[in-house]
């Protein structure tokens, strides 16, 4: 499935700007962003409920843009299920096939499969209001699946679910997939989540996307400090850079001594640095220095809050396998980075992301 | 090639087209026309405001205006002082009987409008059963005719609204909150003046609107019980009706400036509540508080009291409707003559009665179904004119839209006059608010996801609606629909003016039976309208499964 720069606007406001993705068959494939980002219009947009402004969406080389929804053969699992709360459990997942006006016999064979594979054959004959959030769930999910749609979509499936219940769903939702093998794009805000299921991400901020990538990129290589930010946590410093004559170049960190650094990096840049790729030392001259405000112990691994000298704040992770004692709040401290997997980005005047 | 493709267009525009020409032919030209006619010179055709000068220098007229307001005013402040303490009563105290205070209130709201009216004739009138009673020990009773009757026959009629939206709001505060007013150091009187009242005012002034609205516009009481008292509304018919020195555009006049009333006061409404939109976290229901067995037996008294006197009307007709008559007296015994007589007279009438508002209520429900369809999910600036323009009527008196019709549909193409379609239009323009109401509300309870799901399993858009959405509407419609029901089989005021020999109702037949002095016959009509009430009522309880009979 191809998507070609598409666009859409309400009023004056553009919700989608020029979105270019293309993904492929059996693929798991998460949309990942803030709220207000986009993504549920995007998906909105190859389901068939909101139109498409510009470019083109399409489907084994076929233009959809024109097919109305109901004709698109996709499944659609919602936010809320959406299961259809006057029909019993078997009604609601042969609607689909009744809409396509398959025999009775296969129809019930399918319907019965579907089941079984979701697990919730027991409720066959049941309403639905007698069923808990996991199980309607599975309902919304065999009731996509079992019309054999060319893609499943899935917006938010898992944010109505208790956590635990959420790990659990998250984990059969990834099984199926791979069972049936078919090409899934999924819906989400929380990173986590995407990070769990996904085969690859695209992070979508403001209506474009900002990187795609399998979810270990996304979390290693994050491309923009935005990537950084929202998944996992980043700290953020300010940096000077400029190429070094025998290769690389020469950073500086906030007002540390110099490091050098692969690539070529001229003038004001953001360094970015996860709470795990930083180790504590004790103060030394010459090296990101600061006090620890707070530490918060979290049993496999203690979480320091330093405030560095110059007022910045950071947060580093020590974990619990790797050290003996839990060091004081107020004690003075050097931070080292581990450059090899610091992530750095071009400042491009709107200063360091807090 | 696929742009050349012309596609059909959907069934929802095409609906969109036919509610907007329906709009615009039963609603937009009738009442443009009629407060238009007010802004013209009646005899040299220009635009004038000499009709709004005559009425404000004529006193005949600029009179009307005031003693409306002023029986309005009285009556929404007397029903507000009746129906808040009794809510709270009955709310918040182990009072006895509460099922039964409920229904006798319920009852008497829905009861027909001028029964009251009629009922306290038949009590206090010059003629009355008390009158009489105490003229034989000497006692003159205070006239019931006029103001005071108007203003006694409204509040007992209608602050039921005010007892029924309020004992809704007092059971759906959290309790917390007069907890915490309480742990702050508030006695009981206090708590109740700085937190529960105020938080329920935005309620008491919704049903206040109600009370002011319908008292205004009701014009059924003060023909019977206003005499020399005139209303506008009953000017208003009068203007219209009479052959000889009736004016139209002074009626055209009259209806624009009580129509203009109507929005101010509905947009006073409005502006109060917006600054005061409280949103609670319902958690835990307040505590119905125990009394010791005296202060129990009192206030389960003041209840019973108020609600039997808001019934008492009830009892009236049908105890009347018992009596042996001979003529317009009323002889020593009990009989079913009256039934015999409207058997033999007025059937058609009660046939009239259900038959129109049946076929009213069945294309309300339709139309309610659609409209607030497109209303609430397709949203446009089409939809919105539909929205505006079908609630409109919400602010219109009954008699305006009688007179509104009759002028618009008095000639050919449309000459409905004399016909009970024009009947059951204006039913349908008069209880369409509500029903909007009502659907709108519960389709905004009804994901919309659940559409999406049906079609992209490859249902249709249109036969989607029809097989989600519309299904999980018609329970709730169809006990909305009933309360219509029961107030279009009561309706007198737009009746009045548009039914002709052969389509009067049973509301047309009791106003005309009282002003023949046919007592009995009018009681026995008016309890057949009572008792098939109580009927719809039942039905209501049993479809809607103890929603609030408010819509």
């Amino acid at each position: 499935m191809v998507i070609n720069n598409v666009v859409k606007k309400y009023g004056d406001t553009t919700a989608v700007k020029g979105v270019q993705l293309s993904i492929r068959k059996g693929e798991f494939f998460t949309i990942l962003g803030p709220s207000g980002c986009g993504k549920t219009t995007l998906l909105r947009m190859i389901a068939g409920f909101n139109s498409i402004d510009e470019g083109e969406i399409l489907f084994d080389g076929k233009r959809i843009n024109d097919v109305p929804a109901h004709l698109r053969n996709i499944g659609m699992v919602f936010q809320n299920y959406a299961i259809f709360p006057h029909m019993s459990i078997f009604k609601n997942v042969a609607y689909g096939l009744k809409a396509r006006k398959v025999p009775k016999q296969e129809l019930e064979a399918r319907v019965n499969e579907a089941l079984e594979l979701m697990k919730i054959s027991q409720f066959r004959d049941r309403d639905p209001s007698q069923l808990s959030g996991g199980q309607q769930q599975r309902v919304a999910l065999a009731r996509a699946l079992v019309i054999r749609p060319v893609i499943l979509l899935m917006d938010e499936p898992l944010s109505n679910l208790d956590a635990k219940l959420r790990v659990e769903m998250r984990n059969a939702i990834k099984k199926i997939q791979r069972e049936l093998g078919i090409t899934t794009i999924y819906v989400t805000h929380d990173q986590e989540e995407a990070l769990a299921v996904s085969d690859r991400i695209a992070v979508m901020n403001q209506g474009r996307v900002e990187q795609i990538g399998t979810p270990q990129d996304i979390y290693m290589k994050p491309a923009t400090p935005f990537v950084a930010g929202f998944i996992g946590t980043t700290n953020f410093l300010s940096g000077v850079a400029e190429p070094h004559p025998g290769g690389g170049s020469v950073l500086r960190i906030e007002n540390a001594k110099t490091v050098t650094v692969p690539g070529v990096w001229r003038g004001r840049v953001i360094v970015g640095l996860r709470p795990e790729h930083l180790h504590l030392t004790e103060a030394r001259e010459g090296e990101l220095t600061g006090t620890i405000t707070l530490a918060t112990f979290l049993g496999d691994f203690i979480n320091y809050e330093i405030e560095l000298t110059g007022g910045k704040t950071i947060e580093v992770n020590e974990y619990t396998k790797d050290t003996q004692q839990i060091r004081m709040v107020g004690q003075r401290v050097s931070v080292m980075p581990d450059l090899a997997r610091m992530n750095l980005y071009p400042d491009e005047g709107e200063g360091v992301p807090a | 090639m696929n742009r050349l493709k012309l596609r059909a267009p959907s069934f929802w525009t095409i609906t969109v087209i036919v509610l907007t020409a329906l709009v615009i032919i039963f609603l937009v030209y009738p009442f443009a026309s009629l407060f238009l006619k007010s802004f013209f010179h009646p005899k040299t055709g220009d635009v004038s405001l000499v009709n709004y000068e005559k009425f404000f220098n004529t006193p005949y007229y600029f009179n009307t205006l005031k003693r409306s307001l002023l029986v309005s005013t009285v009556t929404t402040v007397l029903a507000v002082l009746l129906g808040v303490p009794v809510a709270y009563i009955t709310s918040r105290f182990n009072v006895w009987g509460k099922p039964v205070i409920n229904v006798m209130i319920i009852l008497s709201m829905l009861s027909p409008p001028f029964i009251g009216a009629y009922s306290w004739i038949l009590l206090l009138g010059r003629n009355g059963f008390i009158t009489n009673l105490m003229e034989k020990i000497g006692i003159t009773m205070p006239t019931i005719y006029g103001f005071f009757g108007m203003v006694l026959v409204f509040t007992l009629k209608l602050f039921p609204y005010v007892y029924l939206y309020v004992h809704g709001a007092l059971g759906s505060i959290d309790s917390s909150l007069e907890e915490a007013a309480e742990s702050l150091g508030m006695n009981k009187l206090r708590r109740m003046l700085t937190v529960t009242f105020p938080v329920i005012m935005p309620t008491i002034s919704a049903a206040a609107l109600v009370v002011f609205m319908t008292s205004m516009a009701d014009f059924g009481t003060p023909l019977l019980i206003g005499e020399g008292y005139k209303v506008l509304p009953v000017v208003v018919y009068e203007e219209y009706m009479s052959d000889i020195g009736g004016d139209a555009i002074i009626a055209s006049t009259l209806s624009t400036i009580i129509v203009l009333c109507a929005v101010v006061v509905l947009f006073l409404q409005k502006a109060y509540v917006s600054r005061r939109n409280y949103r609670m976290s319902f958690l835990r229901p307040p505590q119905v508080q125990k009394l010791p067995f005296g202060r129990r037996l009192v206030l389960t008294a003041i209840a019973f009291i108020v609600a039997f006197a808001a019934m008492l009307p009830q009892f009236t007709v049908i105890v009347t409707s018992f009596l042996k008559t001979r003529g317009p007296l009323f002889v020593a015994g009990f009989s079913l003559d009256s039934y015999r007589q409207i058997g033999f007279k007025l059937s058609k009438n009660i046939m009239n009665t259900f038959l129109f508002s049946s076929i009213a209520i069945v294309l309300m429900i339709l139309l309610g179904l659609l409209l607030s369809y497109i209303i609430v999910r397709r949203k446009s600036r089409m939809a919105s004119f539909l929205d505006a323009a079908a609630m409109f009527p919400y602010v219109i008196p009954g008699a305006v839209i009688g007179i509104g019709l009759v002028t618009a549909f008095n000639r050919p193409p449309l000459l409905l006059t004399g016909t009970m379609a024009i009947l059951i239009v204006s039913y349908i323009i008069r209880k369409l608010p509500f029903v909007l109401r009502s659907s709108t509300a519960i389709l905004q309870q009804i994901d919309p996801s659940i559409e999406e799901a049906s079609i992209s399993l490859g249902v249709p858009p249109m036969k989607t609606f029809f097989k989600t959405t519309a299904i999980l509407m018609i329970p709730g419609l169809i006990s909305g629909g009933i309360l219509s029901w029961v107030s279009t089989i009561n309706e007198l005021s737009s009746t009045l003016i548009l039914y002709a020999g052969n389509t009067g109702t049973i509301s047309v037949a009791i106003f005309n039976e009282i002003f023949k002095d046919s007592f009995g016959t009018a009681a026995a009509l008016a309890s057949i309208l009572s008792f098939a009430t109580v009927i719809s009522l039942a039905v209501f309880n049993k479809v809607s499964g103890g929603r609030s009979v408010l819509m």
